[in-house]
């Protein structure tokens, strides 16, 4: 071999090794975003228990920015970092982004079944019962007859429609505690819409017409008893059985 | 001066272990096991399920009725419990819950990559990576040490690896099937039929160790791995290459016969390796492969071959065998069980009673007819070499290959009460307090080889199954008989050579089997032996000039068949000389 050949050649495949090098970091990168992620969603978990601790979901989406997720080598890592931001969206109250992030990640192409797959197609319905749930937090958790029908009498319904179809793309890859965490997901749905009717502050009547036609949506079966279904297809032995049974009073 | 293709190539193998590594790290990065929020929960169950049953049971609420009271959500709860009988939950620790909480798996278990696996490939790319840059001229597109790495690279992803495969296991499996194949031109024309060899050598070996699951006996499976792969690839090689028609590329079966073979193989000397050298580990593997391949249907699995090696080891191994045999012999006498079931699978293997080892059971037995002693002092050993043992195994099978029920029954269960126990042994307790001066270990083989096919032919008559006494068998008495006339007389001319008396008891044995009647209605004593000694008087007296070694035998075998149908007397001295004559005038 010519040697001038030689060294454009091997100075060639140089630099397709610190390619792949560059890339390698972009990987390690999204590993610590992972971390981060998982202490971010530990100490949201204490807050939903009334503890008091500090957010890290910011940490997660300032890694997270559109460049670093481009630069992931694989469709399958840039999905999984749509997922964090996505969920970092809409547990720091940003629900539009955290919808647009769900498509993003969809579009990435997660792995079919997989666990990211399925919360990127729960997310819309996870940001809009966000959403209503803030609002009605903001109303000292008692909306008036307006307020309910001006969001959730209209979103719930969609929301839980999208969350119930989530169901349909499981499939053999799927893990029994993914498919846990989607009923867990319309169950607490379920079980929040029918809070916001059953503390509206309303007459009984009024609250009794807005809970038959909330049940319109899903076969005239009252919310109350959708929950109990999602919650029955929980194992009581998992994670998230153990957790809704550990409600004040959710022991029956 | 440094050779540009080297740095080429190790700049390649960086690039394609750096892509496989960042396949691994992806696939591990996309499998993180993720910690997810719960999300709000604003509701409560209880109080759904109160209000939900008071929408449903209005009538209880009428005025008058039990409930009227009930009007707020918390009295819907209140009565709600009363009427359920629901006590006050205890709710559980639901901190120490979100505290506990793991990650959710990306996939269901199972469905991820396999991590091991990747590993596994990795460590193969980069022990490659190590044997090329010491053998460089070996990476020709066309060489024979390519192919063979082709092929135990292909067969990887059919192994279950588990997290904990060492390191040093594969490099040992990889480096055998190199070592050992990289100039079997035979083999390496044959793409399909080294895929075959390699892949199924690999996935035994590396299978069988993963379903082990204490740590002792990994450990102990991986030293074995690491001193036998190169003998198992090597015998694997020559059965492939000495049986074309048998492993035949386009049956799907020949890989998993190579690999239950090995496995069957490895278990049936489970315990006992040390007896094996890698030589006979070899031989055996070899043996093995040839039975199975011969007799698919009846060795469907391993087990089959599994039990006929182990019992076989087992049998020798006892301490009567180990004292006739010695542990030198064990893997020749297997290799010589696993030759005769190739050749007589259909009355040597019972597919509907696995447990019945028809192989072991004629060790045994062989073992205690030998018994501690042959007769005085000398035992099997003394008289035998360790190849003679051997042969005498396969005279054993071999005859209990043609004649099992008949060889091998025995009486009350009794393996010294057998046949074949009692045929060896009352061969050789008949042959004096040194037998050495009667026989060769080439001549005792022979009496007892003839002694088999004429006991088995007459056993009823010959043998005495009521008793452990060989004492007792018309059989011994013969040999018996024969052996005390050979060595009391004087024979001057010193005519039976130990050749000659093997001939003498070889040729006298079907006469009497066939006269028993003569023999024990004669009026003579020891008919045998007094027509031995009239032969020998004969030889060194009156037909000195017309017998010798070579006739002898003849001459003692007519005269007998005559004196036991009670045609000649012992005793008449010219007619016997005269009859003697007339058998010496038809043989040359």
């Amino acid at each position: 071999m010519n040697p001038s050949r030689f060294s454009l050649f091997a100075c060639l495949l140089i630099s397709l090794l610190c390619g792949a090098c560059q890339q390698t970091q972009h990987v390690f990168d999204l590993q610590r975003t992972q971390r981060t992620f998982d202490a971010a969603s530990r100490q949201d978990n204490f807050v939903a228990l009334g503890q008091s601790v500090p957010s890290g979901y910011g940490q997660v989406l300032s890694q997270l920015t559109d460049e670093t997720i481009s630069a992931l080598p694989d469709p399958r890592l840039k999905a999984n970092a749509w997922m964090m931001r996505g969920v970092s969206e809409w547990r720091t109250g940003d629900y539009l982004k955290a919808q647009a992030s769900a498509a993003n990640g969809l579009q990435a192409g997660p792995e079919s079944g997989s666990r990211d797959h399925l919360l990127l197609l729960m997310l819309p319905a996870l940001a809009i019962d966000g959403q209503i749930f803030d609002a009605w937090k903001k109303a000292g958790q008692s909306f008036t007859l307006e307020q309910y029908n001006s969001m959730a009498a209209n979103d719930y319904p969609v929301a839980l429609t999208k969350l119930r179809s989530v169901s349909g793309s499981s499939n053999a890859k799927t893990d029994a505690d993914t498919r846990h965490l989607v009923a867990s997901h319309q169950w607490r749905l379920f079980l929040n819409w029918d809070a916001m009717i059953n503390r509206m502050t309303a007459d009984e009547s009024v609250r009794d017409a807005a809970a038959e036609i909330a049940s319109s949506h899903f076969g005239s079966i009252s919310l109350a008893k959708q929950a109990r279904a999602a919650r029955d297809s929980i194992r009581t032995d998992s994670t998230y059985g153990k957790l809704i049974a550990s409600r004040p009073n959710g022991t029956t | 001066m440094i050779n540009p293709a080297t740095i080429i190539f190790a700049i390649q193998a960086g690039i394609k272990l750096a892509n496989k590594a960042q396949k691994i790290l992806i696939d591990h990065t996309h499998e993180h096991a993720a910690v997810l929020p719960v999300g709000d929960i604003g509701g409560d169950e209880l109080e759904s399920d109160a209000i939900d049953y008071f929408r449903d049971h209005k009538e209880l609420r009428e005025p008058g009725a039990a409930f009227a009271w009930v009007k707020t959500n918390a009295d819907k709860v209140n009565a709600y419990r009363t009427l359920m009988n629901i006590e006050a939950g205890t709710p559980q620790d639901a901190l120490s819950i979100i505290q506990q909480m793991k990650g959710l798996d990306q996939v269901a278990d199972g469905q991820g990559a396999p991590p091991a696996l990747q590993r596994v490939v990795g460590l193969v790319a980069e022990i490659g990576i190590d044997y090329f840059a010491l053998n460089p001229d070996k990476l020709g597109r066309n060489s024979g040490t390519r192919q063979v790495l082709v092929s135990f690279i292909s067969n990887l992803h059919e192994i279950k690896f588990s997290e904990a495969t060492p390191r040093d296991l594969l490099f040992h499996v990889m480096h055998a099937s190199l070592r050992t194949l990289q100039d079997n031109v035979t083999l390496l024309d044959d793409d399909r039929r080294l895929q075959t060899l390699v892949g199924g050598v690999t996935q035994s070996l590396l299978d069988d160790y993963e379903a082990l699951g204490s740590v002792a006996a990994r450990s102990r499976r991986g030293d074995l791995i690491k001193r036998i792969s190169s003998s198992v690839v090597k015998g694997g090689a020559a059965a492939f290459t000495g049986n074309i028609d048998l492993f035949l590329p386009d049956d799907d079966k020949a890989k998993e016969l190579v690999k239950t073979t090995l496995s069957g193989v490895i278990t049936g000397i489970d315990g006992k390796e040390n007896l094996f050298t890698n030589e006979s580990l070899e031989l055996l593997y070899h043996s093995a492969l040839k039975a199975v391949a011969e007799n698919s249907g009846v060795f469907s699995d391993q087990k089959m071959i599994a039990a006929l090696i182990s019992s076989t080891v087992s049998a020798l191994s006892t301490t009567q065998a180990v004292k006739v045999f010695g542990p030198e012999t064990v893997s020749a006498i297997v290799q010589g069980a696993l030759a005769a079931v190739t050749e007589n699978v259909e009355t040597l293997i019972d597919p509907n009673d696995p447990d019945k080892q028809i192989l072991a059971d004629t060790i045994t037995a062989l073992a205690n007819g030998l018994g501690k002693r042959l007769a005085g002092d000398a035992t099997a050993r003394d008289l035998l070499s360790k190849r003679q043992l051997v042969e005498l195994a396969q005279i054993a099978f071999a005859e209990v290959s043609k004649h099992p029920e008949q060889l091998l029954h025995g009486v009350d269960d009794d393996e010294v009460k057998t046949v074949l126990a009692q045929i060896i042994g009352s061969t050789a307790k008949a042959l004096g307090n040194d037998p050495k001066q009667l026989v060769t270990g080439e001549g005792f083989l022979t009496l007892v080889e003839a002694a088999l096919k004429t006991g088995v032919l007459n056993a009823d008559k010959l043998l005495n199954l009521d008793t452990s006494n060989v004492r007792d068998n018309v059989l011994f008495q013969i040999t018996q008989q024969a052996a005390a006339a050979v060595i009391e007389h004087k024979d001057p001319r010193r005519l039976v050579s130990r050749d000659v008396f093997v001939s003498i008891v070889t040729s006298i044995l079907p006469v009497v089997s066939a006269n028993l009647e003569g023999l024990l209605g004669t009026k003579l004593k020891q008919p045998v032996k007094a027509t031995i000694t009239t032969a020998l008087d004969l030889a060194s007296g009156d037909l000195q000039n017309r017998v010798n070694g070579a006739n002898l035998p003849v001459l003692i075998e007519e005269l007998l068949l005559q004196v036991l149908q009670d045609d000649l007397a012992l005793t008449e001295t010219a007619a016997v000389i005269s009859t003697a004559r007339l058998i010496l005038n038809h043989t040359v």
